[in-house]
């Protein structure tokens, strides 16, 4: 089906590749676009995630239109119900419920929203934070970037859920609380990236040109080395937000992530845990696929962007 | 931060205790007096090694986390051990065939391995080996079949990234000219792969498998609790729970040390590998 897209895509991938050539076809494309695309094209897998990722997130959007019960309704005369396609099934609980008969589909759904609202909300706002940090190190230097450095490594030393934990455990549970933790465990990545990224083109030409003219700092600081800094921040995103979205789980199952009557997938599977041994395996383990899933077609479209996006990295890893 | 998360008193007490009790319950711990009172207390204390004593176990809160250690310390270990010794094969062998059916399934099961969330590796773990199959059993700790469950499941993720990690090691390092020089001297190819490409292949290795050694023991937090491992990462969920804060201090004390030893050893031995770092120092 894309096969003349593919097949034009090769044509521009040649020994000129690079070198400035007459476009003389309109809908020719840069090499970095062509690399995007042709990247993309050539793997079923990548295509296949970001199918799944659009599925799940439409889902998540439109969860009060698709969910067939209130995730939080208990219904006790339908308790520990198998999925539909088994025995003793009931059709209007497709994936079964948990031991308060809760619908274990619609907590997914649910659940979903609770994990993308998280991973979106507390991804940015360590993006915003690392980023304008990063900046200042790289640009100011002296005692800012060492007092900054300083901090992203004593953050960077420490595994994420430790840090995570203590905050949860001194605050207690709740979402806002929670998105705040993990924006704040979040940043020093972002900061570390970013100010590589600035310190290897501050010297450049025409950052010196810029300089020379008369530019501020701030205008410097946007316009040439926060432009740059963009590639390897959103192949960071792509690293951040699966990551984010597992500690959330792994928080909300500890009793530690969002309150108890927050339709969420750590939960869901934290309920799921209780009733294991009798036998009720579908109350813990679907919304675990939920997870798998959602983490694995970030995981899979991060790894595309980054081949994609630094072409140094590929050959690097030899793909 | 002894007052965010709510009263330790207002848990350890049955819920008919009089208002004297609660009071003498109180005194008693000390947590009466103002904060600051109780943070300069707690300060001088700390300094000769006394972390105070534990709000429910009535013992000193240091040893009750180190008497947990080696259990968590032995779980980390095996897990450790597990992941390595399957991820040096896999690795190797998917790094030699790039691009083959192995390879691929290989890349795939890595995948699903970073991206499913440990505990509900560990919770399918017990559905399987434990509910289904009935081999293995899912708590506690003692025989050797009691350790394989939480060992195995802690160690998917770290195999999975180790896989990865020796794989693309492995083929960045073939590419190199002195492998080519290696071949080209006619060197038997099991000599080049095991000696020259698998030696510069671990020494980044090293360093990764180091820090996820930290990170295995923070991750065993959780594992210890879908187990019932009798660890400190479930001591700390406990004293969470029941707000037991000597505790959760001794344990966060006893945890930054450990942390520090992984560090400087990691250095130790990357600069011991690599005689090239030395200059910097």
């Amino acid at each position: 089906m894309f096969g003349w897209i593919r097949g034009f895509a090769m044509t521009t991938n040649g020994p000129l590749n690079g070198l400035p050539r007459a476009r003389f076809l309109k809908w020719e494309y840069t090499p970095a676009e062509n690399r995007i695309l042709h990247t993309f094209l050539s793997s079923y897998i990548t295509m296949a995630a970001v199918a799944v990722l659009i599925l799940l997130v439409v889902c998540a959007i439109l969860a009060p239109v698709i969910v067939p019960v209130d995730p939080v309704l208990q219904t006790l005369s339908a308790r520990l119900k198998p999925p539909a396609w088994m025995e003793g099934g009931v059709s209007s609980y497709l994936l079964g419920t948990d031991r308060l008969g809760r619908d274990v589909f619609s907590n997914i759904i649910y659940g979903l929203r609770i994990s993308l609202l998280v991973a979106t909300l507390s991804v940015a706002f360590s993006l915003v934070i690392g980023l304008s940090l990063g900046l200042i190190a790289g640009y100011a230097r002296g005692f800012w970037e060492s007092l900054i450095m300083r901090a992203v490594d004593i953050q960077l030393s420490l595994p994420l859920i430790l840090v995570a934990l203590c905050f949860m455990a001194i605050f207690g549970a709740g979402l806002y609380k929670m998105i705040f933790v993990l924006a704040v465990v979040g940043w020093a990545e972002y900061a570390r990236t970013v100010r590589g990224t600035v310190l290897s083109i501050r010297e450049k030409e025409y950052v010196e040109a810029a300089k020379a003219l008369g530019f501020g700092p701030i205008t410097i600081m946007f316009k040439y080395l926060l432009i740059n800094s963009i590639t390897p921040v959103i192949i960071l995103s792509a690293v951040q937000v699966p990551r984010v979205i597992i500690l959330e789980a792994t928080l909300s199952f500890l009793g530690l992530g969002v309150p108890v009557t927050t339709p969420s997938l750590g939960l869901s599977i934290a309920r799921g845990y209780q009733v294991l041994f009798s036998g009720a395996w579908w109350a813990s383990v679907f919304p675990g696929v939920a997870l798998m899933f959602l983490t694995g077609a970030i995981n899979v479209i991060g790894d595309w962007l980054r081949d994609a996006l630094e072409p140094k990295s590929r050959e690097a890893a030899g793909r | 931060m002894l007052h965010a998360a709510g009263d330790p008193v207002a848990i350890l007490m049955p819920p008919d205790a009089t208002v004297e009790q609660i009071d003498q319950m109180r005194r008693q711990l000390g947590l009466d007096r103002p904060l600051y009172v109780q943070y300069g207390r707690f300060l001088l204390r700390a300094m000769k090694g006394d972390l105070g004593v534990s709000y429910y176990h009535g013992v000193p809160a240091l040893r009750l986390v180190l008497q947990r250690l080696p259990a968590s310390l032995e779980l980390v270990v095996a897990a450790m051990l597990i992941s390595v010794i399957l991820a040096l094969p896999l690795g190797i062998w998917a790094g030699l065939r790039p691009r083959t059916l192995l390879d691929k399934s290989s890349l795939l099961m890595s995948l699903a391995g970073i991206s499913a969330p440990p505990f509900w590796i560990g919770i399918v773990c017990i559905l399987i080996f434990s509910v289904e199959l009935k081999w293995l059993p899912s708590s506690g700790r003692g025989t050797f079949a009691h350790i394989l469950l939480p060992a195995g499941s802690l160690a998917v993720y770290r195999l999975a990234l180790f896989i990865r990690l020796i794989r693309a090691g492995m083929m960045d390092v073939l590419s190199q000219d002195y492998i080519r020089t290696a071949r080209a001297k006619g060197l038997p190819e099991r000599f080049v792969v095991y000696k020259h490409a698998l030696k510069n292949t671990l020494i980044p290795f090293v360093t990764i498998a180091g820090m996820q050694m930290g990170s295995l023991l923070a991750g065993a937090i959780v594992t210890e609790k879908v187990f019932a491992w009798p660890g400190m990462g479930r001591l700390f969920l406990d004293s969470i729970g029941k707000m037991d804060f000597p505790v959760i201090i001794a344990w966060t004390i006893v945890t930054a040390a450990i942390f520090l030893s992984i560090n400087t050893i990691i250095d130790i031995l990357y600069v011991w590998m690599d005689p090239r770092i030395r200059h910097d120092y």
